[in-house]
């Protein structure tokens, strides 16, 4: 029986030791996930500020927000499907059609109906997504692959591939305007940010939507249902992209079929880099945010320094590949480190 | 008094193996029955079907006399039956908190009430007698404390009956003698408790009454203080024909050098290091329960687990096993438990199956990229021969065979990986009695050519039919080698089971 | 382990039977096949043009620079993976050869071009293999890496081909068949050949089916993966090379959209984006059907932005489809 203590006595030890360890982990795996983006962002600016004529212009900066703005929205659709281990590789086709739909109907009905409309064609977007991935059972990847090519061909007909001028003059104020010195665009993602941030810390929806993400098996085991989860998600991606969609309609004041293309790269670039892991889990919409605002600066001041537009993508693909290897070795390590330490 | 639950000839069937062959049993208010069995005689199988994931074949189940059918684990949540899990139903970035109530948040108007949240799981962990900060990530916890995050999401749900599958696993004594406590509580409060374990001490302290099952079906039911701990485990074996003549134990020079030596070897997650030798031509069997440390013991010597210190030696040559291609390239070939996700490839023939892990030693530059047709469909006749797989050609797509003769092609991808050390998990697991004794006769006959053979296995009767030599672990420690006639399935399950010297 | 005669006779008698009945079994399943003769003669009888010379070797053409590619496509996916960056491979593997054909003979320029597109294809393995990136994200990525440096790299320009030899190489037909649809039927043969009779062919199938149970039989997973996304990445950079002599001059945006057609003539061709089998004949008919519909498209004189629709939607139908027929147990134990 002495042996059964002391072998209770160790192991009581080792517990308590472990639990500690992975505490401290614990925080700090925390502290870099959310200010992991704070490093890069302050020696962004600086560079910035240093190198490019013009950075902390009026005129620069308001264009920054405004695309960050923009960016940052579709982000945050983005952001609930990866977490939820998803992927929407359409978002930029959609953002176009519900673009081009929202520019038409604003011409015909005024700005209120034509907003509604460009949001509720990307819904019916996200709507056909989600049923592909759960009803046909068609991988998220590929089957966003296929619909991004569908809707851009979908938004090319529909325009002939020729531009749509916007006449309506206070629907393309709306995103030229400022509050208080601020761009809309801008104030309208912080606001839905603030929503979607909402939505996943705060209530029922967000705990099962980590769950479906982190552990499929513990969500079915708790009677949430994945499917639904996952539709949701998507039609929100899409919805996101509508907005932004609308957004860039009423600052360009002219739309046409080829309206964000390649934009799922950096989308998809800001999330990752926000610190939402691609394995699933937990969504970090303030990292989102702050990617946003990053790409925004360095895609700024790249313009400002008269770098040609194709090193954006050379940037933007190592900037990918950068963020999507730091989320793997993150992973491993933290899987080591569990393995190694609790028993 | 009608009892809280009923289970009537219940019968289950999965292709090719009835798990239940119409079990009968019925559980009162207040009642903690323990269940116990080997592995393989049902328990999980009932559990499941009481838990809605699955139905039976034929069978009902019934709540107060009400005939129940659960769809789903939501239906027979709602039904009041609240299951602790095997396996954890967590989720490791929300918090312990979150994990509790998860499913059944407590919300107005779909947001969630922290604060509320909050208090109340601290209650259920306080009931537990836990020190635990609700707020912390449930990934952060040792393995014992989410043992305790499962419990408390069974007891925090509005339940009649409680089942516990191997709820102690991973608690010390301490904590085992709270959840006594609580278990005791909860069937005072007039709930209704079925215990699984295989710790027959709890099933004696916790339990008023124990129901054993022994291949699918109920073979004792009554209270506990009728029999003692050698009476249930005589309940639990029952006898098997021996159609297989056991192997004498051959005798070993003490001087040879062992084909398999492992010193002190440390795992991850295990305070205790491992030993072992293997001699040419011996069998070796590993006993001990899940989680005894059998199987980390044999995935580390194929290079599928860190081994963090310690030396391990093939042939008296120290070698490193980084991963299973230095195991192999070492000599050294491992059969996983589970044939189907670690095991077969399914859209492979059964020749490229078996031609797998082939040795390349003494193959020219040309027979490197191309392998020859020809003579792989002759070893693989060779093999169909030699270990009698029935199967019409080698083009036969693996998925299509029994799982006996998956087993043996497997078994073949072995031979042919030229291994002189073959570690086996589970080599009968979801095999026919029939082809179960022609593999035993194969290990045997690859014995006899010299291989050094481990077998790790839950089914004491095969170790004592076919080991040498029995090594039996419990929680991390090896407590007993057993050898000729002591290898016998009383003395495996009673170590098995933390009763040593029985 | 003796082999006696009588498992020599015995496995050559088995051999003999089982590939009769493998035959008629694979033909019996050519549907995708009919189809395609099907759609043809549709498309014949409302426009009869569709049969001209001319309009043959055209889609012969398409279907070419398509299935060049899709012969490493299809090997990246019979291992469970995928390649996106086939644009980005393509231009910059062609804007090499253009850049380079001055200075050198035209086998010197193809080989090049070849060599640029397997080193881009490693950068891919790499990624996959070593980094541990999922194959689509991690092709997304490099996608936009290769396209920025040919953009760089031409500064947006286009570059002109002016060897006449290397355009009449690219552009040259025997009849009606042009030499890239040869080129075309011997690459697919070598990568049948590839996929099922080699070491490097079986490990790609096997990690396609299973990659645990293949990493515990002790297969070579890393390494081939980082071969099959080079070969891939070798065989884009041909049929880039190709595209350019025929467009007479090489630029970034020279393939854009390329990869859905590609991923299309494969899948819809027949080989599971799951992994674990391959069927290259599936492609060469997938390519074939694509060709021909995109082909019709223009005859029909409908706006070629229907393509676009067409073969996402085509995409989805034959991947919902073949999810319904995997339910009913082809490949049993596959899970």
């Amino acid at each position: 029986m002495s042996s059964h203590t002391t072998t209770q006595g160790l192991v009581e030890r080792e517990r308590s030791l472990s639990a500690e360890t992975a505490a401290r982990m614990d925080r700090r795996q925390r502290i870099t996930q959310s200010f992991g983006i704070l490093i890069p962002f302050v020696v962004v600016l600086a560079v910035g500020l240093i190198f490019a004529p013009n950075f902390a212009s009026g005129s620069n900066v308001t264009n920054m927000l405004v695309n960050a703005g923009i960016l940052a929205v579709v982000g945050y659709g983005m952001t609930l499907v990866i977490a939820l281990r998803g992927i929407d590789l359409s978002v930029g086709s959609t953002l176009a059609l519900a673009a081009v739909v929202a520019a038409v109907a604003v011409n015909e009905w005024g700005g209120v109906v034509g907003t509604l409309a460009g949001i509720a064609m990307a819904c019916v977007l996200g709507v056909i997504n989600g049923f592909v991935i759960t009803a046909f059972r068609v991988p998220a990847f590929i089957a966003t692959l296929s619909t991004m090519s569908v809707f851009r061909g979908a938004v090319l007909l529909f325009t002939g591939g020729a531009p749509v001028m916007i006449d309506d003059a206070p629907f393309k104020a709306f995103a030229t305007g400022t509050v208080a010195g601020i761009p809309i665009p801008f104030i309208v993602a912080v606001v839905l940010g603030f929503a979607m941030w909402f939505l996943l810390e705060r209530m029922r929806y967000g705990r099962h939507a980590v769950a479906a993400g982190g552990n499929p098996e513990a969500a079915v085991d708790s009677g949430i249902r994945i499917s639904t989860m996952q539709m949701i998600a998507y039609v929100i991606a899409a919805a996101s992209a509508g907005v932004a969609g609308v957004l860039m309609a009423s600052q360009l004041g002219t739309v046409n079929g080829s309206l964000g293309t390649g934009l799922e790269l950096q989308v998809i670039a800001i999330v990752v880099l926000g610190g939402t892991s691609m394995a699933g889990g937990r969504g970090n919409i303030v990292g989102t945010f702050a990617a946003a605002v990053l790409l925004a600066m360095i895609n700024s001041g790249l313009n400002l320094l008269n770098v040609a537009s194709f090193y954006q993508y050379v940037a933007l693909g190592a900037l990918l590949v950068f963020a999507l290897s730091l989320d793997g070795v993150q992973r491993q390590a933290i899987r080591r480190a569990m393995e190694g330490k609790l028993s | 008094m009608t009892s809280v639950l009923d289970v009537d000839d219940l019968v289950q069937e999965y292709p090719g193996v009835r798990a239940l062959k119409g079990v009968s049993l019925s559980l009162d208010q207040g009642e903690v029955l323990g269940l116990v069995g080997e592995n393989g005689a049902g328990k999980s199988t009932l559990i499941r079907i009481l838990g809605g994931i699955e139905t039976p074949v034929e069978g009902e189940v019934r709540l107060r006399g009400v005939v129940q059918h659960f769809r789903s684990s939501s239906d027979s949540q709602a039904a009041g039956i609240s299951v602790v899990s095997q396996e954890f139903r967590l989720v490791p970035e929300l918090s312990v908190a979150d994990n509790i109530f998860l499913g059944h948040e407590r919300t107005v108007a779909g947001v969630v009430r922290a604060r509320r949240t909050r208090a109340l799981a601290r209650e259920v962990i306080d009931r537990l007698g836990m020190d635990l900060d609700p707020d912390r990530s449930v990934g952060s916890l040792t393995v014992g404390d989410r043992q305790m995050v499962e419990i408390a999401r069974a007891l925090s749900r509005d339940f009649d009956i409680l089942v516990m599958d191997e709820p102690t696993a991973a608690l010390n004594g301490a904590e085992i003698e709270r959840l006594r406590g609580i278990v005791a509580a909860i069937a005072g409060e007039g709930k209704s408790v079925i215990y699984v374990s295989h710790h027959l001490e709890e099933i004696f302290s916790f339990c008023s009454q124990v129901a054993v099952l022994r291949d699918g079906a109920l073979v004792h039911a009554g209270p506990t203080v009728a029999l003692d701990e050698s009476m249930l485990v005589e309940h639990m074996l029952g006898r098997m024909p021996e159609v297989f003549s056991r192997h004498e134990g051959t005798t070993q020079s003490v001087l040879e050098t062992p084909r398999l030596r492992v010193t002190d070897v440390a795992l991850p997650g295990f305070s205790e290091t491992f030993s072992l030798s293997v001699a040419p031509g011996e069998v070796v069997g590993l006993a001990g329960l899940v989680g005894s440390g059998r199987d980390d013991l044999t995935r580390g010597l194929f290079g599928d687990r860190r081994i963090l210190s310690g030396t391990v030696e093939v042939d008296g040559e120290v070698v490193r096993l980084r991963d299973p291609i230095a195991a192999i390239a070492a000599g050294v070939f491992m059969l996983s438990e589970d044939r189907k996700s670690e095991g077969i490839l399914p859209h492979l023939d059964v020749t490229e199956n078996a031609m797998m892990s082939r040795t390349s030693r003494g193959r020219g530059f040309f027979e490197r990229l191309v392998p020859a047709r020809a003579r792989e469909a002759m070893l693989f006749q060779g093999l169909r021969r030699t270990m009698s797989i029935r199967v019409p050609d080698g083009r036969q797509l693996i998925g299509n065979l029994s799982g006996g003769n998956q087993q043996k092609v497997l078994l073949g991808r072995a031979v042919l990986s030229g291994c002189r050390v073959l570690l086996l998990n589970e080599p009968t697991r979801g095999v026919d009695v029939g082809a179960k004794v022609e593999i035993y006769q194969l290990i045997r006959e690859l014995a006899d050519d010299g291989v050094a053979v481990v077998v790790s296995s839950s089914d004491a009767p095969e170790l004592a039919m076919i080991a040498d030599r029995c090594v039996v672990y419990f929680a991390g420690r090896q407590v007993a080698e057993l050898r000729d006639a002591n290898i016998n399935e009383d003395a495996i399950v009673s170590a098995a089971v933390g009763q040593v010297g029985a | 382990m003796t082999i006696t005669n009588y498992e020599e006779r015995e496995a050559v008698a088995d051999a003999r039977s089982s590939l009769g009945i493998r035959v008629v079994q694979q033909l019996s399943r050519q549907y995708l096949l009919a189809i395609l003769i099907v759609l043809a003669f549709a498309v014949g009888f409302v426009n009869p043009y569709f049969w001209g010379g001319g309009n043959l070797e055209n889609v012969l053409f398409s279907a070419a620079f398509v299935g060049i590619a899709a012969c490493g496509m299809t090997l990246l996916i019979a291992g469970g993976m995928l390649d996106l960056s086939i644009a980005g491979v393509i231009a910059v593997a062609s804007i090499t050869a253009a850049k380079v054909l001055p200075f050198t003979s035209v086998g010197g320029a193809i080989f090049l071009g070849v060599v640029v597109g397997a080193v881009l294809g490693l950068v891919n393995g790499v990624l996959v293999a070593y980094l541990r990136i999922a194959p689509f994200i991690a092709t997304l990525g490099s996608l936009y890496l290769f396209l920025g440096l040919a953009f760089i790299w031409t500064q947006g320009r286009v570059v002109p081909i002016r060897s006449t030899n290397f355009r009449d190489l690219a552009t040259m037909s025997f009849g009606h068949v042009p030499l890239v649809a040869v080129v075309f039927t011997v690459l697919a043969a070598v990568t049948f050949l590839l996929l099922n009779r080699t070491y490097f062919g079986r490990t790609l199938r096997a990690f396609g089916s299973n990659e645990r149970a293949a990493q515990l039989a002790g297969a070579h997973v890393n390494r081939t993966k980082l071969i099959a996304f080079s070969i891939a990445g070798a065989m884009s950079a041909l049929s880039g090379v190709f595209m350019a002599g025929r467009l007479a001059s090489a630029e970034g945006n020279m393939a854009t959209g390329i990869e859905m057609s590609v991923i299309a003539a494969v899948v819809v061709g027949g080989t599971a984006l799951r992994g674990g089998r391959g069927t290259v004949f599936g492609t060469m008919v997938g390519a074939s059907l694509f060709a021909v519909l995109g082909n019709a498209l223009n005859l029909l004189g409908v706006a070629s932005y229907w393509q676009y629709v067409l073969t996402g939607s085509v995409l989805i139908a034959a991947i919902a489809v073949g999810a319904r027929r995997r339910d009913a147990a082809e490949v049993k134990g596959a899970g």
